[in-house]
């Protein structure tokens, strides 16, 4: 577990099902990640199972100080040579969205990255109309490194899709600004 | 087979391994590409069926003499996208023309057949001959992904380019926006 001021980080597991199968069968939340919004109990649970036995990949369950689950975050294609991984963060439950909750679900994966995987570089990827993803990953110091012209298909149209990066030197750079020692001091323990 | 006036490619087969291997001997090109060197000729056999359903892959040929390979991957059949890759490894011919029209047959073969809508490129290696190809065949830098491979001992940048099948093939998109957005 890794704990938060306002948010805690599980790893993903079979209790936690149902809320998995609610958020993945919301066709407005899904169009963020490019997921089919129809999807049974069944294939998520194999989801769940295949996905935790990968190497590149680590799922984890957002929970709020009450234990409630709230969202998901994941790390996937973590590249061991390379170094790297794509990071990606989705609260499922719309009372919690655009309340911080993502902003340190997102802050402590990255310390996770950063100071236990000894990672040089994460990456995200956000479609266009994502705004407060994009939004979300520039107050972390991440940097607009890519925009792939018409790379997803969405309600019958083609968007943008925009790569964000952040290098280790990047993030201790933010750790040690005042933004950032707010946000360590408010991440009590990792 | 898919006919150029210089070049013409056909899918790779089982009897083009041991050329295949001597240039992954000779060619740091799978430092570039983000893969591990093939341990041996069994390992890239055993290996073949499922490297060539996971990609389609082209060899590149003048008359009868294997000159290179292009191959594409990633295939996205709902967002209509891929990523590609085209090398000549022989070294006694100058790359650039047969690179060009490699590359033109096979984005070519990518829109008109596959209908594929987007194809994209990772270049790593500062000196790729395939950089000023992709200039000539107007592809757009659409960005660098910073330290995104470790080669050498050093973290190098990745220069993303992309080209989109012609215009009137693509749905236009309207000025608003998305709903929920």
């Amino acid at each position: 577990m890794i704990t938060g001021r306002y948010v805690g980080l599980k790893t993903l597991d079979s209790d936690y099902l149902h809320m998995v199968y609610k958020w993945r069968n919301d066709p407005d939340l899904m169009a963020f990640y490019g997921l089919s919004p129809i999807i049974s109990i069944e294939k998520i649970q194999k989801e769940i199972k295949t996905n935790k036995a990968l190497k590149n990949r680590l799922d984890f369950i957002v929970l709020t100080q009450k234990k409630d689950p709230i969202g998901m975050v994941w790390l996937k294609r973590l590249d061991w040579v390379n170094r790297h991984c794509e990071i990606n963060c989705m609260i499922g439950e719309k009372s919690h969205r655009s309340k911080m909750f993502g902003a340190e679900a997102i802050f402590l994966l990255l310390l996770f990255c950063m100071n236990e995987l000894n990672l040089h570089k994460v990456y995200a990827k956000i479609v266009e109309f994502a705004r407060e993803s994009h939004h979300l990953v520039t107050l972390a110091g991440f940097k607009k490194e890519v925009v792939l012209k018409k790379m997803v298909f969405q309600d019958g149209k083609y968007w943008d899709l925009f790569i964000y990066g952040l290098l280790r030197k990047e993030f201790k750079l933010f750790i040690n600004s005042t933004k950032g020692k707010k946000y360590l001091l408010s991440s009590r323990q990792i | 087979m898919l006919n150029g006036k210089l070049v013409s490619l056909r899918e790779l087969e089982a009897r083009d391994l041991d050329q295949v291997f001597l240039w992954d001997e000779q060619d740091e090109v799978y430092l570039f590409k983000g893969r591990y060197k093939f341990a041996s000729k069994e390992d890239l056999k055993n290996n073949f069926i499922g490297y060539s359903f996971s990609q389609k892959i082209f060899v590149i040929k003048i008359n009868q003499n294997l000159i290179g390979l292009t191959s594409y991957w990633a295939i996205d059949h709902r967002n209509k996208t891929c990523e590609f890759y085209a090398k000549i490894y022989d070294k006694n011919i100058d790359p650039l023309p047969y690179l060009t029209e490699s590359l033109d047959i096979l984005i070519k073969f990518i829109f008109n057949h596959e209908n594929l809508s987007k194809i994209y490129i990772h270049i790593s290696d500062p000196s790729d001959p395939i950089k000023p190809v992709l200039e000539k065949l107007k592809f757009t830098k659409e960005g660098t992904l910073r330290d995104h491979r470790f080669i050498k001992g050093q973290y190098v940048d990745t220069h993303v380019y992309g080209q989109l099948a012609k215009e009137e093939n693509l749905m236009k998109i309207e000025p608003g926006q998305r709903r929920g957005a």
